[in-house]
């Protein structure tokens, strides 16, 4: 329904106060958290970069900080929350939480920051352990990374959950006008896409390991996207209730991708720790993203055409679906990202190499075969357990958006 | 036997890279114009850092940068320097750090800049994991609580996220509620466990990896046997203990492929320096001198080409009769005969016979002339602290003597811990041979980002050749091939006194041998050290 056609039953009533107006009665803690979602990948992808291209940091190092400053305060703001209206709060407010514990009222996305914000904290002292006894880092992958690994995604679907249980409940503020009151409820969808493809930003980015230009041409890779991807997506799509969903959020995934690594690669970067093989001048960055967008279309598309049929009939379509789109795309882009020349420039990032790799190897701009599957047999057999991966992923993305579609506090 | 065992343990489990028990580096020697002493404490886990002092000869120094140089990437793969910064108080002295990521032979490039020009110098460094590590009570029970709150919490949110959060605002839990939340709980517990089963099985699997990337000393066999009428001792390197490091890449150190020392266990009492031959590649010999029976601590150095990384092999071994041997099998080889530990009386009565000397006490040599260790007499040793342990050496009629190269230097030391947990072979640049810091600087000269080595076979061959060439050699030839920087004048004057730069590693009794050249004659002065 066109929103003019509603205009003429809409109140005047209008806020005076500014900030009310400027905050649309929708909690502060859902924008603090949805920052720092946002704050806590920026320092994720600087800090792969900062690896990448300086290698040593410490403690306190400018990508560290803002991890820190996202989970910390997530995590404070959540915790206060949580205290606030356990200790302060009116009958109407703890309506609108989960208690816990007996005494506790938080929402359930604030459990999750909280949670989250706990898990960094948990972390900091076992990687201080863990450093002086196998070594400072050379691995992404480590028992406490991991913790904090869980702890950073705990926060931003905490943000999400937060944003989505405000959005779920569809109130009508009563000091907001009707437009308001509209603007607020898109508001709350645009920050839920938002905080939702940051998620999937993030998962690509833990996945970065099977995920990378060199091992598009694998059949590993397109199992391991089949199993993740399809999941969130869908879960995401369904809960925003927004026909172009899963597109619209592999959009926001990918653009902010491309922001944040096109931005730090604007950086002056120089190696300090041997042995550097290649001798950069600036911050090298992850990749490209995934042209997740166009997997995520067909989704959308078979989603609405295919919106009657049951749940498990619809993920194998989805999964399927999925499956077919990511090969068809991905496959010839990963030819593009590592062997054109075209691909090797701030935009597409294929020029980026890591510090202590020769740059001289004929394999920089050429696939190495023990990373390329080869002979229909195997990739049949690879489009079969794909499949099956992508039809359970896709599965459980469903009901979990079907979760997530009902959340209330 | 059984201290002989505690001791056989002792020595097998400190680590064996370039001497036993004694990780710091010290290095003393001039960089252009300048003369440095420089301190490296590595990292006893790579990667880590190390962290290093350098102690200069004036306050003319503007900057002093410092990086590491790994022998299998060069130049080429080192980083930007970093700065050493003063430290406060001493306008003199320098410190920094350098980050140690393969355990790969590496080394540190010190670049000093000032009035006096700018100039470099290398120091070798052992860059090896060697400590294992457990967690202390206090963090783990700090972590194992934190553990149960976060368990408890993700419980809770399992819990909630399907029972309460679906509930529209306002209404109150039911039972249907309340048994959805228990389900849910029982399912975030489940997953929690199996989180920790998963965390704690891949925590084993990266600590097993650690382990076996820990570094590895060669194992040496060791056994005396009579041949020819003649007491040899036979060292077989064990093959088993090689892996990838191939011993046909050994090159000799001050002439020598093998120093190898033997020290009588617990009364410290006998000592020997000996340079055993090579038979192949695995197995060496050498001719014992005229020991007394009695059980022995073997501490044996080699070195490879890679990085000039040396290697202590370390066994017992029991010499059951004195041995009463004829024939020399290297005019270098030595041994000295002393006063037991806590004894003034010696036990022996060997022509060798020398009493053992304490800080600032003159004390007779062999030869009738006197060494003097110059510390004060009362002055406690502190452990973890760079010492010069200078010592003077005076002839009969009182006045300075004149020492001559004894392998290339101008004295050899070992110290050995009484309990056998430390031992090093000293020299007076300092724990670090020079031969190490030639094979680096070398290294270094190289553009190429791989350094070029030839095959097992073709090195060995080669090496073999230049030991057979230095044993025909005159003395003056040999100290001039060993010691080709220095002047070898027809006196070969080189004063009467000797420093050896070096760092107590911990507390407690500390016996030194000192060996140093005079009159063609080399000579063992033993010191005894405490050490707090």
């Amino acid at each position: 329904m066109a929103i003019t056609s509603l205009l003429p039953n809409f109140s005047l009533k209008q806020t005076d106060n500014p900030t009310k107006s400027f905050l649309l009665g929708i909690p502060l803690q859902i924008y603090v958290v949805a920052i720092c979602s946002a704050l806590v990948i920026i320092g994720v992808l600087w800090d792969i970069a900062w690896h990448m291209s300086i290698g040593r940091d410490g403690l306190f190092s400018a990508p560290h900080n803002a991890i820190y400053l996202g989970a910390a305060l997530a995590g404070i703001i959540s915790g206060y929350q949580v205290l606030k209206t356990s200790f302060w709060g009116t009958t109407q407010e703890k309506g609108k939480m989960v208690n816990f514990w007996g005494i506790f009222y938080s929402s359930l996305g604030g459990m999750f920051c909280i949670w989250g914000g706990f898990g960094a904290a948990t972390s900091a002292p076992f990687d201080d352990w863990w450093h002086a006894t196998y070594g400072l880092d050379v691995k992404i992958f480590s028992p406490p990374h991991t913790i904090l690994a869980l702890g950073l995604i705990s926060i931003q679907i905490g943000a999400m959950i937060s944003v989505l249980a405000v959005l779920n409940r569809k109130e009508k503020i009563v000091y907001l006008s009707d437009i308001q009151n509209i603007n607020r409820e898109n508001r709350l969808r645009n920050i839920f896409m938002f905080t939702a493809g940051l998620v999937l930003l993030t998962v690509n980015t833990f996945l970065t390991e099977f995920m990378g230009r060199w091992n598009m041409h694998n059949d590993f890779f397109y199992e391991i996207g089949c199993g993740a991807f399809p999941l969130f997506m869908i879960a995401f799509a369904r809960a925003s209730n927004i026909k172009w969903g899963a597109t619209i959020i592999a959009l926001i995934y990918m653009v902010v991708m491309i922001i944040i690594n096109g931005t730090i690669r604007q950086f002056p970067a120089e190696p300090l720790l041997a042995p550097v093989s290649n001798h950069i001048t600036f911050f090298q960055t992850t990749a490209f993203p995934l042209l997740l967008v166009f997997p995520a279309l067909i989704m959308d598309i078979l989603r609405d055409k295919f919106s009657q049929k049951n749940d498990w009939v619809l993920a194998l379509i989805l999964g399927f679906g999925f499956f077919i789109t990511f090969l068809i795309i991905q496959y010839p882009m990963g030819s593009f990202l590592k062997e054109s020349e075209l691909a090797r420039n701030w935009f597409f990032q294929s020029d980026t190499w890591s510090y202590n790799n020769n740059p001289d190897t004929e394999w920089r701009y050429k696939y190495l075969d023990r990373y390329t599957t080869q002979g229909f047999q195997k990739w049949a057999i690879a489009s079969f357990i794909s499949i099956i991966l992508g039809f359970i992923s896709a599965r459980i993305g469903l009901l979990w958006g079907n979760w997530m579609k009902k959340v209330q506090r | 036997m059984k201290n002989f065992i505690i001791i056989f343990l002792i020595l097998n489990t400190f680590f064996t890279y370039a001497h036993v028990g004694s990780p710091g580096v010290v290095y003393e020697g001039n960089a252009g114009k300048y003369a440095l002493q420089v301190y490296v404490q590595p990292p006893d886990v790579i990667p880590g850092t190390a962290k290093v002092t350098i102690f200069t000869d004036g306050a003319d120094i503007e900057h002093i940068r410092i990086k590491p140089i790994y022998f299998w990437y060069g130049d080429e793969g080192s980083p930007v320097s970093d700065e050493a910064l003063p430290i406060a108080g001493k306008n003199d002295q320098f410190e920094g750090l350098i980050w140690f990521m393969t355990a790969t032979p590496a080394s540190v490039e010190v670049e000093v800049s000032g009035k006096r020009g700018t100039a470099k110098m290398i120091v070798p460094v052992a860059a090896v994991s060697t400590a294992k590590r457990s967690m202390p009570a206090g963090l783990g029970w700090i972590l194992a609580a934190l553990g149960v709150f976060l368990i408890g919490v993700l419980t809770t949110i399992f819990g909630a996220s399907v029972s309460d959060s679906l509930q529209p605002v306002g209404e109150k839990a039911t039972p249907k509620t309340a048994r959805k939340r228990i389900m849910g709980s029982l399912v975030g517990a489940s997953f929690c466990g199996l989180l920790l089963f998963i965390g704690n099985n891949w925590w084993g699997g990266l600590t097993k990896t650690y382990l076996n990337d820990m570094y590895k000393p060669y194992i040496a066999n060791t056994k005396i046997i009579e041949e020819n009428n003649q007491t040899v001792l036979k060292l077989a390197i064990d093959s088993n203990s090689v892996y990838n490091r191939k011993l046909s890449y050994l090159i000799p150190d001050h002439g020598k492929l093998m120093h190898l020392f033997l020290v009588r266990q617990g009364m410290m009492d006998a000592f020997a320096h000996l340079h055993p031959v090579r038979l192949d590649t695995l197995n060496f010999e050498a001719t014992l001198p005229n020991l007394p029976a009695g059980k022995y601590l073997l501490y044996a150095d080699i070195m490879r080409y890679i990085g000039g990384f040396q290697y202590t092999l370390t066994d017992t071994i029991e010499i059951k009769n004195a041995v009463k041997n004829t024939k020399v099998q290297d005019p270098d080889d030595t041994y000295a005969i002393t006063n037991a530990l806590n004894e003034k009386k010696v036990n022996s009565l060997d022509e060798t016979i020398t009493i053992c000397g304490t800080p600032g006490i003159k004390t007779k040599l062999q030869d009738g002339s006197s060494i003097v260790w110059e510390e004060k007499p009362n002055k406690s040793l502190m452990a973890g602290q760079v010492y010069d342990l200078k010592f003077s050496v005076v002839s009969q009629d009182g006045k300075e003597a004149v020492l001559q190269p004894y392998l290339g230097m101008m004295g050899h030391a070992a110290i050995v811990k009484t309990d056998g947990s430390v031992y090093i072979h000293l020299h007076p640049t300092g724990t670090v041979s020079s031969t190490s810091v030639g094979v680096m600087q070398k290294r270094i000269e190289e553009t190429s980002v791989e350094p070029f080595i030839a095959t097992p076979k073709v090195f060995k061959d080669s090496i073999d050749k230049v030991l057979a060439k230095i044993q025909t050699m005159s003395e003056t030839q040999k100290n001039q091939f060993l010691m080709p920087d220095m002047n070898h004048n027809a006196q070969e004057h080189h004063g009467g006194s000797v420093k050896f730069p070096y760092v107590f590693p911990t507390a407690g009794s500390y016996r030194i041998w000192l060996q140093i050249k005079r009159n063609g004659k080399i000579l063992t002065g033993v010191f005894d050290a405490v050490v707090i």
